[in-house]
């Protein structure tokens, strides 16, 4: 599976989340899905910065692109609704950290640069304000190209990436997966503990 | 979930019912009433349906997000475990050490030795190609390892790929699940990793009719199966150390994972 680094690349699809605010229709979406992959690519393909300002640049659009407060919600599931409001806020923040940390860190510059463009295949606005979208990563011939699909959330006043899913993988359920295993294990202050110390592992 | 959802439902039903029950021994008194016990245990299975993880995930939105319960594909899960644990060991001993000096050679080398290792399978997909009656894998595999290993220099170059023929792995777990042959249960094979029934089996398929593994010596398999396995290794090493080294749930993590790829792939 090349899922981590192309789940990496496809994380790195919610950067333009500036062109995100107001965008309340489903068109305005589309339109977000359509001019992203532009956008990622020039940040791919800027030789003018190193990898670590990438990286960075990576982490602080992630964070205001993807949905990270729900995501941690649904990662736990059953456990947030009977978690603390102490542990909740302790969760939530740890949480966006670990995401974007765990991910963004495996940023290559090398694998970035191999990529040749993104094709939107489809996008398919479905129930409950939910938006497919379906794309392909194209790279240089000889290594293979790699489907990536994402749902965006269309919400009154923005749009957000709920979920990626990596030739099938998708991060939702896998993390959904992952914290019930963790928190059913150890409870939620243990999921905090864990996810601090992969944190601090990762250092 | 579905189960226990019956079982409320089912709980609900009978309090309907139990009305029913009160109202005819108002008619007809019994002497000793079982409505406060039967009101207990509706109340106790009630409560104990609510506040069960798995009921909670019928309210929210899981279902649209495509949430499965992975745990009914893994009914050999103790054992699993203590492989998965094993394996984790020999990853962290073994195969990771050997990873991180590989990934210091030039990557035109490990570009080249991958190339190779593929351009190996070439025979094998091509076999997969014709079991299931597929000229197009067939053909492409043919083809693919033709030029390869002429004009890319006995494979360590994807020349083919350049003409726009894509490397396609073609092991005979796909060929069982092109004839409609299920998935089955979620395992976990020594060393090599996760798996599923159909893989395991094709794999010994694989094994036994590749024929490149009749063309070769012992030392040779040897070789080009330590090879396989380092090259694999450094293939996946994002996707390894996230699910080994990274995750705060790694046996969890790896099999969602593992399951949701097979799905998509279909081998």
């Amino acid at each position: 599976m090349k899922t981590s680094k192309t789940l990496l690349f496809a994380l790195a699809l919610a950067l333009s989340a500036p062109t995100l605010a107001n965008a309340a229709t489903p068109s305005a979406c589309e339109a977000f899905s359509t001019t992203m992959t532009s956008r990622i690519l020039g940040i791919f393909h800027n030789k003018a910065e190193t990898q670590d300002q990438k990286q960075e640049a990576l982490a602080q659009l992630f964070q205001e692109a993807v949905d990270t407060n729900w995501i941690g919600k649904f990662a736990l599931g059953p456990y947030w609704r009977t978690a603390p409001q102490t542990e909740r806020k302790a969760y939530l923040d740890t949480f966006r950290d670990y995401l974007t940390n765990i991910y963004i860190s495996k940023f290559h510059a090398k694998t970035a640069m191999d990529i040749t463009n993104i094709k939107l295949l489809s996008i398919v606005p479905r129930q409950d304000n939910l938006i497919f979208v379906k794309s392909v990563i194209m790279r240089k011939p000889g290594f293979g190209n790699t489907q990536v699909n994402y749902i965006l959330k269309q919400t009154p006043h923005s749009c957000q990436v709920h979920d990626i899913r990596v030739a099938g993988v998708s991060l939702l359920v896998t993390l959904r997966s992952e914290f019930g295993a963790a928190a059913s294990a150890s409870g939620v202050k243990g999921v905090i503990a864990q996810m601090k110390s992969r944190l601090a592992a990762n250092e | 979930m579905v189960r226990r959802l019956a079982w409320l439902h089912a709980g609900l039903g009978f309090n309907k019912n139990r009305k029913k029950i009160v109202d005819t021994r108002k008619q007809h008194p019994m002497p000793k009433s079982p409505f406060p016990l039967s009101a207990l245990f509706i109340a106790t299975i009630s409560f104990c349906c609510l506040y069960r993880p798995g009921i909670a995930l019928a309210q929210d939105d899981a279902a649209a997000y495509g949430v499965q319960d992975f745990n009914r594909r893994d009914p050999y899960k103790s054992v699993n475990k203590a492989i998965f644990s094993f394996n984790l060991k020999v990853d962290k001993a073994v195969l990771r050490p050997v990873e991180r000096q590989y990934a210091k050679l030039p990557h035109v080398v490990r570009h080249g030795v991958d190339n190779f290792m593929k351009n190996l399978t070439e025979p094998l997909n091509f076999v997969n190609g014709v079991l299931q009656l597929s000229p197009r894998v067939a053909m492409t595999a043919a083809g693919r390892f033709f030029l390869n290993t002429t004009f890319g220099i006995a494979g360590f170059r994807d020349y083919a790929g350049t003409k726009g023929f894509e490397y396609e792995d073609e092991g005979f777990s796909k060929t069982l699940a092109r004839y409609g042959v299920g998935e089955g249960d979620y395992v976990v094979l020594p060393v090599i990793g996760p798996s599923t029934v159909r893989g395991t089996v094709g794999m010994i398929a694989d094994y036994i009719i590749d024929p490149v593994g009749w063309v070769a010596t012992t030392p040779e398999n040897v070789a080009i199966g330590t090879a396989t396995a380092v090259n694999d290794r450094y293939q996946n090493n994002d996707a390894i150390d996230e699910f080994y080294y990274q995750s705060i749930a790694p046996y969890t993590m790896t099999r969602a994972a593992y399951l949701q790829h097979q799905a998509f792939n279909k081998n």
